[in-house]
């Protein structure tokens, strides 16, 4: 059984790792592939591979392309085989953030949902990967402990109605906020699309934060934090699977040995199986079915007439592989509009911007774009290492530019008094243009419109590759609310351990 | 039950009393700082098909599924730093990737932030309004006595959309313009003389 567990963790992680792999693959394979376009050369090496994987691994099908538009996304919302599968928390934060309900997201929530009601919070245990990562991560402070250290690291107990407080928090800021708020502080949400993001060429960003975040607190104060105390999901799924069918129930004609509550000890979100059979809490991890030295516990149905249920459940079963077979064999419906321009070429070198400035002055709207020539053939370049600012200034009432003088002055925020500062004609299409070395700094440019009434207009230019506060202020704030948590936990009220007696 | 236990069971109904309260109280707040910072600064172009404004924000789960199935991978996301009501949303870049009218993203749209769409060239014309291009006269090489016109062979609704004057010079009908942005993305000009003004933040 704990085999089978361990291969369904792993299996989910790989199927959610592989399934961007695929989207964009797919994409790519219509842009090099056979019959088209787009010039391989001026793919980078990233886009190359997976193009190559994806023609070795699905070449071979009738339509290789639309195979990719049947599997996308992630926990959140998945679509396998053309079916797509969302979260009950998602389908909640939806419901609220516009007081809606929208009947093809509540189909998709519903196969969660009813796996919830027979089984619990079985995807806690079997495929989220928070969880797989969590495990590890107390197996690693269990070694620590143990092998390492050799002494014992603090044990705060968050209570567990603490999940509470969080799924309270999260409807109160989706409904006033009308931003459903769950996927952004889910870690196993956090985690798929900081995945996402960087196969499409992004970065990692706050959801692996939050996770190293979760693990560092997990390794050295409050083992298995998040999903004993804190987890929504969890939460909503236990209370789903409160009158389940399947979990952990103890063997008919076996018995405890005296004293040893050995399940108690191990269980991950601080159940007492033996005496508590129907928790919201278990998750069905299968440690005290492992660990119990008389094999007193069990997993499997939870009634009485086990047969009766097992007929209900296999027919269930049945029902959702028909779903899953009938959703497969749609036909991908949407096809390329033929006869579309394109172009040889994804990335539109050098028209990218790097970025773009705005501001406006009545009635003039000032757009302030740079260009770095990162992605130029740099021997090709005059000035390589120049980046390039071009200003158009257009009146907004009568959509002419302005033509006349402008002043330029670069004043450094650091306090230094170097300021630069420009006079300018327009070139031939009305754009100012002109060279300036600047130093990685942030600036205040200030533009000075120079003819008929004088305007000036301030834009602040960054140029200093600086930290990402936003993202840090998010981890610090992310940080106190799991300490408040922990320290609202101080009294920790362990449940009365009673062993189980004939 | 002694009266010590019974403070204690007090004591305890306090405490989660007082939880309750302050994560209420702490929830509020954050949600008053997420709208208050809702209003956004620049208005994106979103997906064909996406609803208006903060309709948009509250029906987006952020499922990230219309990036993944585009196929011409023009589909960005806005990052956190825009704000919660703006991050992970998606949006085009036009000057990058434009939008090639493929509609998959509506279909595959979960929760129709994207409404869905027939991928048929006469309802798309009439249905999806990304945005409306515009001609920066000033920047445009054709209005400078320079024959270009590559915006209208860039148009996938020419002579409709978009329709070439005299001395190649690009006329937008801004009716029949769906705001694709694949004029922007084909201009030579640096930086482009043809623009999409995404489709106005206000509903309709």
């Amino acid at each position: 059984m704990n085999i089978m567990r361990r291969l369904c963790q792993w299996g989910a992680i790989a199927i959610i790792l592989l399934l961007p792999l695929i989207s964009r693959g797919g994409a790519l394979y219509q842009a090099f592939g056979p019959g088209a376009t787009h010039v391989k050369s001026l793919a980078t090496p990233w886009e190359y591979f997976l193009y190559k994987s994806y023609a070795f691994s699905f070449g071979r099908f009738d339509d290789p392309v639309a195979l990719s538009d049947q599997f996308n996304g992630g926990y959140w919302s998945i679509t396998l085989f053309g079916v797509t599968i969302s979260d009950p928390l998602a389908l909640l934060g939806h419901a609220l953030a516009g007081l809606t309900i929208h009947w093809p997201l509540l189909v998709g929530a519903l196969m969660p949902i009813i796996i919830a009601v027979l089984m619990g919070r079985v995807f806690c245990g079997w495929i989220c990967p928070v969880n797989t990562i969590l495990e590890l991560n107390a197996k690693f402070r269990r070694w620590l402990e143990r092998k390492l250290i050799h002494i014992r690291l603090p044990t705060a107990l968050a209570p567990l109605q603490s999940r509470y407080l969080v799924l309270l928090a999260g409807i109160i800021i989706s409904t006033i906020a009308g931003v459903g708020i769950f996927g952004f502080i889910l870690p196993y949400v956090g985690l798929v699309r900081d995945w996402h993001l960087v196969v499409y060429g992004g970065a990692f960003g706050f959801g692996v934060l939050f996770m190293v975040v979760l693990m560092a607190i997990e390794l050295v104060a409050a083992p298995r934090l998040w999903c004993r105390s804190l987890c929504p999901t969890g939460l909503v799924l236990g209370l789903l699977g409160r009158k389940r069918l399947f979990g952990i129930k103890p063997h008919p004609s076996r018995d405890c040995l005296q004293g040893c509550h050995l399940c108690a000890k191990v269980c991950p979100v601080g159940v007492d199986p033996i005496n508590q059979l129907k928790t919201e809490e278990c998750m069905m991890c299968n440690a005290c079915v492992t660990q119990c030295p008389s094999d007193v516990i069990t997993l499997g149905l939870t009634t009485g007439q086990a047969k009766r249920h097992s007929h209900s459940v296999t027919a269930l079963s049945i029902a959702f592989a028909l779903v899953f077979l009938a959703g497969s064999s749609f036909e991908a419906k949407s096809h390329h509009i033929k006869g579309l321009p394109h172009y040889g070429y994804l990335e539109n070198y050098p028209q990218t911007p790097t970025f773009e400035l705005q501001a406006t002055i009545a009635p003039y709207d000032i757009i302030v774009v740079t260009y770095l020539l990162e992605g130029l053939d740099k021997s090709l370049a005059a000035t390589p290492d120049d980046a390039m600012s071009y200003v158009t200034i257009t009146n907004k009432e009568t959509r002419k530019p302005y033509t006349g003088r402008l002043e330029i002055e670069f004043q450094p925020k650091n306090g230094s008094s170097a300021t630069t500062r420009f006079f300018l004609e327009p070139l031939e299409e009305t754009v100012y243009r002109s060279r300036v070395t600047l130093s990685a700094n942030s600036y205040d440019m200030t533009l000075r419109i120079l003819d008929e009434p004088q305007r000036q207009v301030t834009i602040h230019l960054d140029l200093s590759p600086g930290l990402n506060w936003w993202l840090i202020a998010s981890a610090l704030a992310a940080i106190g609310a799991l300490s408040t948590v922990i320290l609202l936990g101080v009294n920790r009220r362990h449940r009365p351990a009673r062993p189980r007696t004939q | 039950m002694s009266s010590k236990d019974h403070n204690a069971e007090n004591g305890v109904k306090r405490r989660e009393a007082i939880a309750i309260a302050a994560t209420a109280l702490g929830s509020l707040i954050a949600a008053a700082m997420v709208r208050s910072e809702a209003a956004p600064k620049k208005a994106v172009l979103r997906p064909p098909g996406a609803l208006l404004g903060s309709d948009f924000s509250a029906a987006c789960i952020r499922c990230f599924q219309c990036g993944s199935v585009c196929p011409s991978q023009c589909i960005q996301f806005r990052s956190l730093s825009d704000g919660l009501t703006e991050a992970y949303t998606p949006y085009i870049e036009p000057r990058e990737i434009a939008c090639i009218l493929c509609m998959k993203c509506t279909e595959i749209c979960p929760t129709d932030a994207l409404t869905p769409i027939t991928n048929d060239p006469e309802v798309i014309a009439t249905e999806v309004k990304m945005g409306t291009a515009w001609v920066n006269e000033g920047l445009c090489y054709s209005f400078n006595d320079r024959i270009c016109g590559v915006c209208y062979y860039a148009c996938p609704y020419p002579d409709e959309a978009l329709r070439l004057g005299e001395g190649a010079r690009p006329y937008i009908n801004e009716d029949a313009c769906v705001g694709c942005g694949n004029c922007e993305r084909a201009c030579i000009h640096l930086p482009q003389a043809v623009r999409i003004e995404p489709a106005s933040e206000v509903p309709s």
